[in-house]
């Protein structure tokens, strides 16, 4: 609940005041560098043949924030797993976890019209996925939001049936080695790209814009990091159901 | 335009979204928020954003504060380590308490959700919202300002040792072993115990200086807060149920010797 | 069009930093974090708005005005990270109600001081 505001709130507000106003402030000259924006895209595209620039921006010249981002992502994966399998750094103090005990299961809501839904849904909604990720370089979408999208789709069906009947078809620790596997991929091709000073595209040659060539590594970047994302999404939901019982 | 709107409407669904009173609310409001703003980024020219945003923000962020905050479908309570009424054996509950708010879980379609607090927070819990119903033999002295099912069991005071000092008596009930100490030692400081807990302590308890019997007589009840009056009717309504059918009675038996 | 988006962007900022220190509940001061992280992306993609907001994804051919690409090709992995630190921080939050009963923060606080108290 909120406590009459005391002096620490007013002036925790005030400082964001004053940072949201020197925002607000100096948003014409942080703006001005848009002008360019245009000229920097049609060289970008040409470049890569790419026709999504960001794509090209996040998976070309911005290559180095990508890996660490992937890195982070995986590193909080893993830290989400670590305490939630472990309970934390010291799993022998505190007393122990309270769950139910010896009280009846609770069971999974049988909804007809939920199943249903959800086995109508997720293939389109993967589908969608895979294609975000495939065409990426070429329209909106990209690895992140493909990835993304794929595992709402899983977890659609994991609301409806279960995370246990959905995780029982994969194997965890395969999907676990799969995923540092993949970041180990992305970091191979990366690195490989930077010692053999590769343009931009990568080491295949830039294609033709437009088409689904166009972009050489682009669409492998993005296939890979689709993949990431989904088994990294799908592992911190799986880990919150196993540990918070199923919806 | 769509977006001016848009635009407009996204700080009055932040600030209701944050000055709810139930989390849940809360977190479905932003995840409102999430789509619109989505839908915001997309009219602004930047579609990747918005899928990536739509896609995590609206379904991933949303579905995780879910089930961190997720409490439907469970009975939270909060009870005090008594031996007879609400004991925690090894990684199993026993006691008539438990037994009585197991069957009630069961019949209202519950999960059990058990914390351990000492008898002064049990109150403060309940009240606070973090427990619904409050357990472990809670006598009257104990309500602060919750509700009180019917008494279950019948049960007395009783003052132990401290014949002759003219302090007041003291309640001890949270750390029994520490009861057993004193008056393994005969110290002089009088207790008032009730009637589970005096059992619990068994021989040491009646082996000592003169238990004497308070004349007012009191009986354990569950505590309920008071905005859940609903949850305390159904309680009630259980624990009448038991009483009339003879159950109570039966489960009483069974446990309190 | 002015830049309402830069001012929307601000306010909501406010509503974040505000809501983090008002409220006392842990699951209300992660969504005011969360809050202040939309604002900021919100804030980055509305920056160039007021020159142009077409996408900056079509062929050479149809080139036109487009909206800037640097700041969305930022944005972009930053979404997805805060979901992934997210997750971290709601994990402890967890964990911290589990073993307190409550997501309160000042209690918390007033058990831990009693917990360490030599």
């Amino acid at each position: 609940m909120m406590r009459r505001p005391r002096l620490n709130t007013i002036l925790a507000v005030a400082l964001a005041g004053g940072i949201a106003g020197l925002l607000l402030w100096s948003a014409p000259e942080a703006s001005r560098g848009g002008a360019v924006a245009t000229e920097r895209v049609r060289e970008l595209i040409a470049s890569t043949g790419a026709s999504n620039s960001v794509c090209s921006i996040v998976l070309g010249a911005r290559l180095l924030d990508t890996l660490f981002e992937v890195l982070v992502f995986s590193v909080a994966v893993l830290g989400v797993r670590w305490m939630l399998e472990r309970g934390g750094p010291d799993p022998s103090a505190g007393e122990p976890r309270t769950h139910s005990v010896l009280a009846p299961v609770a069971e999974i809501a049988e909804s007809d019209v939920v199943r249903r839904s959800a086995y109508l849904l997720f293939p389109p909604v993967t589908l969608l996925g895979i294609y975000l990720a495939v065409f990426g370089h070429l329209s909106p979408g990209g690895g992140f939001g493909g990835g993304a999208v794929a595992a709402s789709g899983l977890l659609l069906v994991a609301v409806a049936v279960g995370a246990q009947t959905v995780a029982r078809r994969f194997h965890e620790q395969a999907l676990a080695r799969l995923e540092w596997g993949v970041v180990a991929v992305i970091l191979g091709i990366a690195l490989v790209s930077f010692l053999l000073g590769a343009p931009k595209s990568g080491l295949l040659p830039a294609g033709v814009p437009g088409e689904l060539t166009g972009g050489g590594w682009l669409l492998v970047y993005n296939l890979l990091i689709a993949i990431k994302v989904f088994l990294g999404g799908w592992a911190i939901i799986h880990l919150f159901i196993e540990h918070r019982g199923e919806i | 335009m769509i977006l001016l709107v848009l635009l407009i409407v996204l700080p009055l669904v932040a600030a209701f979204a944050l000055s709810r009173h139930r989390p849940l609310t809360g977190i479905i409001a932003m995840g409102v928020l999430s789509f619109l703003l989505a839908a915001v980024y997309a009219l602004q020219g930047a579609p990747d954003v918005a899928v990536a945003e739509a896609a995590i923000g609206a379904a991933l962020v949303t579905l995780i504060y879910v089930l961190a905050v997720r409490r439907a479908g469970r009975l939270v309570v909060a009870a005090c380590d008594v031996p007879t009424l609400f004991h925690r054996e090894g990684t199993r509950l026993v006691g008539l308490e438990y037994e009585i708010l197991a069957g009630f879980a069961h019949e209202e379609h519950l999960e059990l959700m058990v914390h351990f607090a000492s008898p002064e927070e049990v109150a403060d819990t309940v009240q606070s919202g973090d427990a619904e119903v409050g357990a472990g033999g809670m006598l009257p002295a104990d309500q602060h300002g919750c509700l009180a099912t019917q008494a279950h069991l019948a049960t007395a005071l009783f003052v132990i040792g401290g014949e002759g000092s003219d302090s007041p008596p003291t309640w001890r009930r949270d750390d029994l072993d520490q009861v057993s100490e004193m008056l393994r030692h005969e110290v002089r400081t009088p207790i008032t115990i009730d009637l589970a807990r005096c059992l619990a302590l068994g021989g040491d308890a009646i082996g000592s200086d003169g238990v004497q019997r308070l004349s007012e007589p009191s009986a354990y009840r569950f505590l309920v807060a008071e905005d859940r009056k609903e949850l305390h009717r159904k309680l009630d309504r259980y624990v009448d149920q038991l009483r009339s059918s003879g159950e109570l009675d039966v489960l009483i038996r069974r446990h309190v010797r | 069009m002015p830049p309402i988006g830069v001012a929307v962007a601000a306010v909501l900022f406010v509503i974040g930093v505000g809501a983090l220190v008002i409220r006392r509940d842990l699951v209300f001061k992660l969504l005011a974090l969360g809050l202040i992280n939309s604002s900021t992306i919100l804030l980055l993609i509305s920056l160039d708005a007021q020159r142009s907001t077409m996408a900056p994804i079509v062929p050479p051919s149809v080139m036109t005005d487009v909206a800037d690409p640097l700041p969305q090709a930022l944005v972009l992995a930053a979404i997805v990270i805060s979901f992934a630190i997210l997750a971290l921080a709601l994990v402890f939050v967890m964990v911290l109600a589990e073993r307190y009963h409550t997501t309160d923060a000042l209690r918390i606080e007033r058990a831990v001081a009693r917990e360490t108290k030599p």
